[in-house]
């Protein structure tokens, strides 16, 4: 069933809190933050001149949405707005982020035909995992002006979806995508990463070179991080160097032909932070279909 | 170790200083974990900060965990059964920031442990 729905690009960013508190506290040109944020100006623009009907967003909870008394490996918000999540300390100072539910209960639908059955939450408040990356993106004058499909991968508590699953469900994603009824532009945003690990006698663990690697295979490989296991990731990358396998669903939506227009790197106390945009040829009418599994 | 057969995480192997929240370790740890995201609570905040044996009671929370929470024993609490996200919120209850806490966690003084760093602003 072909539709008229397409996936323009690709975008992937870090989303550790620290950034968004940064941003909100006017540090974005500091010395130690600049390298970080010149690393969103290219995201802005991008976004500014692309005007994507929608963003699809996969990231994690921290414990802030969810709990351990009932925790998904996928969860889809399909809200005609996302709350803000308070994490502990006060609600994010970000007004609600209009969704798209139209496009939501299709995605969902599309998903569990697929064999993708993900749990549908019409109350999913956004915890940092999300509002990070597109507080960094959106610039306030332009908050919310582009409706917002969040999901969730279970990151925290084993067993997690594999990366192999995840690059899957990108797949499905695109398919959804594809098969909608309507014009809708797409941008896909991976979350999380690069390489850090949170607890233990391994807190503040990094490794630079896996980082860079991991760039350069999401790009031009990622088949080859898709067959990777938890534990080489986690061994790379720090047990929450896991989170890389949010890239691999924003990837796995996007085709072979992507042009990567910008990359960045940064390294500054715990977490290797990066951005990236993956632009798909002829404003994704370049490739029409994923050929399904 | 846990005794768990998985294709993706070797729990035969742990790797060092690494305590992954599954399992029967999380099973014993999920009582803890709950009195930590209550903590979410400006109210039961507010209580803890009065009287954090009270509300330590209040939960259930049996001695051994009660020390963890007295001592600052994050290691600890991990190896019982609780996830760091749910450490960091108890952490940051009680006024001690998440570098701070993970240096705690590495055996280190803040000090030493921002010296390992590249840029010790941008956490």
């Amino acid at each position: 069933m072909a539709g008229k729905g397409r996936i323009i690009g690709g975008l992937a960013s870090s989303h550790a809190p620290s950034i968004a508190v940064a941003l909100n506290t006017g540090k974005t040109q500091t010395e130690q933050w600049k390298p970080l944020f010149d690393g969103y100006k290219p995201m802005i623009d991008w976004v500014e001149a692309k005007k994507p009907d929608l963003v699809i967003i996969v990231a994690n909870d921290h414990a802030n949405t969810f709990f351990f008394d009932k925790y998904p490996c996928f969860a889809l918000g399909v809200a005609p707005v996302h709350e803000i999540a308070d994490e502990g300390w006060g609600r994010w100072p970000f007004d609600p982020i209009p969704g798209h539910p139209e496009f939501g209960w299709q995605l969902a639908h599309s998903l569990v035909d697929d064999e993708f059955d993900i749990a549908v939450c019409q109350e999913m408040p956004l915890d940092h995992g999300f509002l990070t990356p597109l507080a960094c993106t959106f610039p306030p004058e332009r908050r919310w002006q582009v409706p917002v499909v969040p999901i969730v991968v279970n990151v925290l508590q084993p067993p997690i979806p594999s990366a192999r699953r995840c690059f899957k469900l990108g797949q499905a994603i695109r398919r959804a995508v594809e098969a909608y009824e309507k014009d809708l532009r797409v941008v896909m945003f991976g979350t999380g990463g690069l390489s850090h690990q949170l607890h233990g006698e391994r807190y503040g663990y990094n490794n630079n070179e896996w980082d860079h690697q991991f760039l350069q295979l999401i790009e031009k490989d990622p088949e080859r991080v898709a067959r990777m296991t938890h534990q080489e990731l986690m061994e790379f990358g720090g047990a929450d160097g896991v989170e890389v396998i949010m890239w691999l669903v924003m990837r796995g939506a996007l085709s072979n032909d992507v042009t990567c227009l910008h990359r960045n790197y940064y390294h500054p106390m715990v977490t290797g932070f990066a951005q990236m945009i993956l632009e798909e040829p002829n404003d994704g009418l370049g490739r029409l279909s994923v050929a399904a599994e | 170790m846990l005794n768990i057969r998985s294709r993706q995480i070797d729990y035969s192997r742990p790797l060092p200083g690494t305590y992954l929240t599954t399992g029967v370790r999380a099973a014993r740890g999920y009582r803890f974990s709950k009195f930590c995201m209550s903590l979410m609570s400006p109210a039961v905040r507010e209580s803890f900060k009065a009287d954090a044996e009270k509300v330590m009671a209040e939960a259930g929370l049996s001695e051994q965990e009660r020390q963890f929470v007295r001592d600052k024993d994050w290691n600890g609490m991990l190896r019982y059964g609780t996830s760091t996200f749910m450490v960091l919120k108890l952490s940051n209850v009680l006024g001690v920031g998440q570098n701070r806490t993970g240096a705690a966690m590495r055996g280190q003084t803040y000090e030493e442990f921002m010296a390992t760093r590249n840029v010790r602003e941008a956490s």
